[in-house]
């Protein structure tokens, strides 16, 4: 088949939507992927279009054009393989497919080249869902898979004689007739646990979180972001907003620099007291890249992942086998009040230990206040008093810290942030002989009251203390609070100006337009959580869930499949007779009583033949069933007269005809 | 005019037409499907092939045609010697006027009977078939319009006789139809050899209408109603030509204009106020058969076959 291009105005067209649709799927690649490619890809896509037959690649074989597109595309592939050092993986391989999506638009000149080009493009698609799967993204999408079946539509438009307005139409209209065999396979399709295939290693690098090792500033830059780290729905009672400390990975180990977890040990025996009802909630994280779980201070059980997914330690970490690369939902149940006694001499050792030789002035402090005969509770106090009442201030800011980090905190700079003030804490604490520990997580948390759930942003990130003291055990001591105790009390964003909230200078103005934006944020949150519950957390679990309410308790993956046999094959079956039925030969009304009036005829054995004339079929029946011959004739006489003659007044009379015709069958 | 006056006047010219085939059909016996089709070919303003083996009845039925429509006519029988002059007329210096006058060839009258025309060198036949296209000729330097109606009956013999040039493809496809006429059957060959002599017969028919008539009748058959459902058919037919594996070419837009204008025609002489899928099938045989060629001619296909197989592969729309 030859070029279709130069004197095809209707494939010309196509060939519009297609490079429309192909940009539509790149374009959201622009941050991710180098910028030369994507002006590489927009060069080659619009010469195409504002030349389409001049880079016609297949009249000869060996043309300059041709050779310099082969080194062009040669270049390209090699500036990726220099830019990201490989040419597979998520970035590099979505690299790859853009620059040869630019190259295939431009040698498009055949049917196949067509259609090739047109399903890169869905493909294209899909890679968009490789970063991001939120609602925005799947509603661009969709557009994106419109205007690519546009440029399939107008491309096999080719009597022209759709307009763009009625192909979009039909487009949308096959979009939504594809959405019930979707539903079905969404919901049927069986799920495993874990990614269908498996991710490219930079695949996670986007992810944020807590880390597990706390250097300064490690947590301030959290701070700043507005990412949600993990959502929570309690079940009954909500503690109060001061208790709502959300339990990540203990750090032991200080060098005097950073802080680090060390190994933690399996909780064997409970030595958890607890001393007030449980609260039990449920919490959705989203994938942060590492091997914990979060909780409410105190969890009291595994959350149960699965079988040897998760555990809990004896510093009530909850550690997971794999890393959270997936938002994950589990059920727990913790304890606000609680005792936690026990101290063996392992740990003893690990929550006393210090860097040699440093904090020289910080461990004179200590020793001159253990001279004045404080108790060892007494300390915590006059340390926390020290950070209340001397001048510290808490702030996103510190100056930076040089040499002991923790002297220069205490006695100079005192400026700092929550990881300041935990750290110097703990030093302290251990200085004077009390076993101490930093705990990283989340304290607060935002609750919605459009979706009735609480929302922990990453700002909401936190560092605190433990402190071990003998009749209570391990006890929590916040020093930021200390400090600054509205960022325990009123959560973050009161220890913090407006615009790092996110609020727009439009609705910050006053309280009514604030209470407005609040309102559609929480809302929008809400949608989102819904979202993420049911679109894209849908996994094996959820899956057992939704089908367990149709009473399909225990069906495994094999029923499933038979299941979404049983529904698709009708929808299929269906989707074949309308289109079977709906073919132009029987399109027009006239034609469609001529063949009820032959298929009354078929009855009586006289069968039409497709290349049968009337009169010639009004003929051989007539002579078959002589009783019939008038009524033949006449219905003959009327469809001729009206098919033939333009004579449309007939139709009713016709219909009369073949309605009546009712032939006897033997 | 109503429809009332169209019935009346096509029933009228049916009753003309079906008079002259009768006619026709005492000399030419058992051939009514044959007359009828060389009928609607001249009413079609087309020129008529008649392939057949010798002593068929090609010349007797042009004669008849010609006698009963009234119209002039001359023979031109085609040798290997035969030159264009021959046929298309010659300038002789006349002494007394002192300069040359033209002398018209047998080209111009109403009906040509170019007998035996694949006998002739292609030379010879070109000079004819120019003129049929053109309906003009040109001599010396003259264009000279040829008589209204002007017909071309050629009569060939089978071209695996000896001693024939072939017509190549480009100039069949100047025919409009092709017809055989085959052998009479059994009743028809018993009335043949007990009647008298047909030369006898040809003798005393007498023209039925005249050429004013027949011009008159040309412009009625042309305005018989073609729907578009009609076209459709028509139009998948010749798709379906072009496309089809089995055929060497498709039909051209000429054929498919021949195939309207005679299905028209047929039409108009089975009395119907509108062109049927049926009389398309009725005359494409003759006029598809010399125009395509099957891929693998396996020396079997006749007309008939052809056509039909077409025709079986079409559904009517």
């Amino acid at each position: 088949m030859n070029s279709r291009w130069p004197e095809n105005n209707t494939s010309l067209n196509s060939l519009y939507c297609l490079g429309a649709g192909l940009t539509m799927s790149v374009l959201p690649h622009v941050q991710r992927i180098p910028g030369w490619i994507i002006v590489l890809f927009l060069v080659l896509t619009i010469w195409k279009l504002y030349s389409p037959s001049q880079v016609n690649l297949t009249e000869r074989k060996f043309s300059i054009t041709r050779i310099f597109l082969f080194i062009l595309m040669v270049i390209g592939i090699i500036g990726i393989y220099f830019h990201f050092g490989t040419i597979v993986g998520r970035n590099a391989g979505v690299s790859l497919l853009v620059l040869l999506a630019g190259f295939k638009i431009i040698e498009t000149s055949q049917e196949r080249d067509f259609y090739v080009t047109c399903f890169l493009g869905y493909f294209l698609v899909v890679t968009t869902f490789l970063y991001t799967q939120t609602i925005g993204t799947a509603i661009y999408m969709s557009c994106t898979v419109l205007v690519m079946t546009l440029s399939l539509l107008t491309y096999n438009d080719y009597q022209q004689k759709l307009s763009y307005k009625a192909s979009s139409k039909i487009a949308a209209t096959l979009l939504l007739q594809s959405i019930p065999v979707m539903l079905i396979l969404f919901v049927l399709f069986p799920r495993i646990s874990g990614p269908l295939w498996g991710m490219p290693d930079d695949a996670h690098t986007g992810l944020t979180g807590i880390d597990d090792e706390m250097s300064p500033g490690s947590i301030s830059q959290l701070i700043l972001s507005n990412k949600v780290a993990f959502r929570v729905d309690f079940k009954d009672t909500q503690p109060e907003k001061s208790q709502l400390y959300w339990r990540g990975p203990v750090l032991w180990y200080t060098d005097g620099k950073k802080w680090t977890r060390g190994e933690s040990d399996y909780l064997d025996a409970a030595p958890l007291q607890t001393m007030s009802d449980p609260v039990a909630y449920t919490v959705t994280l989203e994938p942060h890249n590492q091997k914990w779980l979060y909780a409410l201070d105190m969890p009291g059980q595994n959350p149960e992942l699965g079988p040897d997914q998760s555990w809990i330690t004896s510093d009530f970490q909850l550690l997971t086998q794999k890393p959270i690369r997936q938002r994950i939902r589990y059920e727990m149940i913790s304890y606000p009040e609680y005792k936690i006694s026990g101290l063996n001499n392992d740990e003893l050792q690990k929550s006393l230990q210090l860097p040699r030789q440093q904090h020289g002035r910080t461990k004179r402090l200590i020793h001159q206040w253990k001279k004045e005969g404080l108790s060892k509770k007494q300390i915590i106090k006059r340390a926390l008093k020290l950070f209340s009442e001397d001048k510290f201030y808490y702030t996103l800011n510190p100056p930076l810290l040089e040499n002991d980090r923790v002297d220069q905190f205490l006695f100079e700079t005192k400026q700092g942030f929550c990881e300041h003030y935990a750290s110097t804490f703990v030093v302290m604490m251990r200085l004077a002989g009390i076993p101490a520990r930093i705990v990283l997580g989340y304290q607060g948390g935002e609750y919605n009251p459009v979706g009735d759930y609480f929302v922990v942003h990453q700002r909401n990130a936190h560092a605190w203390t433990e402190v071990w003291i003998k009749e209570q055990g391990w006890t929590r001591v916040d020093p930021t609070a200390a400090v600054s105790p509205l960022r325990v009390i009123e959560g973050i964003e009161s220890a913090l100006p407006g615009n790092i909230i996110g609020i727009p200078l439009m609705f910050s103005r006053n309280s009514l337009t604030r209470q407005l934006w609040r309102r559609l944020n929480y809302s929008w949150d809400a949608v989102n959580n819904q979202w993420n519950q049911w679109v894209i957390s849908y996994g094996p679990k959820r899956q057992k869930a939704f089908l367990a309410q149709f009473g399909l308790q225990k069906i495994d993956w094999s029923s499933m499949i038979f299941l979404i046999i049983i529904f698709i094959v009708p929808i299929l079956i269906y989707l074949a007779f309308v289109l079977l039925k709906s073919t132009p030969e029987n399109g027009e009304p006239v034609k469609r009583l001529y063949i009820k009036f032959c298929k009354k005829l078929a009855r009586c054995g006289i069968h039409h033949v497709a290349h049968e004339g009337p009169v010639d079929f009004a003929k051989r029946a007539a002579l078959k069933r002589g009783d019939l011959s008038q009524q033949i004739y006449n219905i003959t006489d009327i469809y001729i007269a009206i098919r033939y003659g333009s004579n449309n007044a007939q139709i009713p009379s016709l219909q009369e005809h073949v309605r009546s015709f009712r032939p006897s069958t033997n | 005019m109503n429809t009332a006056q169209i019935d009346m006047q096509t029933n009228s010219t049916k009753g003309e037409l079906d008079k002259i085939v009768e006619e026709i059909s005492h000399v030419i016996l058992g051939k009514e499907k044959a007359i009828r089709l060389s009928l609607t070919c001249l009413l079609a303003r087309g020129h008529l092939l008649i392939e057949d083996l010798p002593g068929m009845g090609k010349t007797t039925l042009t004669h008849v045609l010609a006698n009963i429509l009234g119209l002039d006519y001359q023979r031109i029988q085609f040798t290997s010697d035969l030159l264009p002059a021959d046929i298309l007329g010659v300038s002789i210096f006349n002494r007394e006027s002192s300069s040359f006058s033209f002398h018209p060839g047998p080209v111009f009258s109403q009906l040509i009977l170019a007998d035996e025309i694949n006998r002739a060198t292609p030379r010879a036949q070109s000079a004819l078939l120019e003129a049929m296209e053109e309906s003009q000729i040109t001599v010396e330097g003259e264009t000279r319009p040829l008589p209204k109606p002007f017909f071309v009956i050629a009569t060939q013999n089978p071209s695996n006789q000896v001693g024939t040039f072939p017509l190549p493809e480009s100039q069949l496809d100047r025919f409009t139809m092709r017809i055989e006429l085959g052998y009479p059957d059994n009743m028809a060959e018993r009335e043949l050899l007990k009647g008298c002599d047909r030369r006898e017969l040809l003798k005393n028919i007498t023209p039925v209408i005249n050429s004013e008539r027949l011009i008159e009748m040309q412009k009625q058959a042309e305005s018989i109603h073609v729907s578009d459902a009609l076209l459709d058919y028509l139009q998948d037919l010749l798709e379906y030509s072009r496309r089809s594996a089995d055929y060497v070419n498709g039909l051209s837009p000429r054929a498919g204009l021949s195939v309207l204008r005679c299905a028209r025609t047929w039409a108009l002489m089975q009395g119907h106020p509108q062109v049927l899928p049926e009389d398309i099938q009725q005359v494409l045989p003759s006029i598809i058969s010399h125009r395509l060629t099957k891929v693998q001619d396996d020396g079997y296909t006749t007309q008939e076959n052809i056509a039909a197989h077409l025709i079986k592969q079409v559904p009517i729309p």
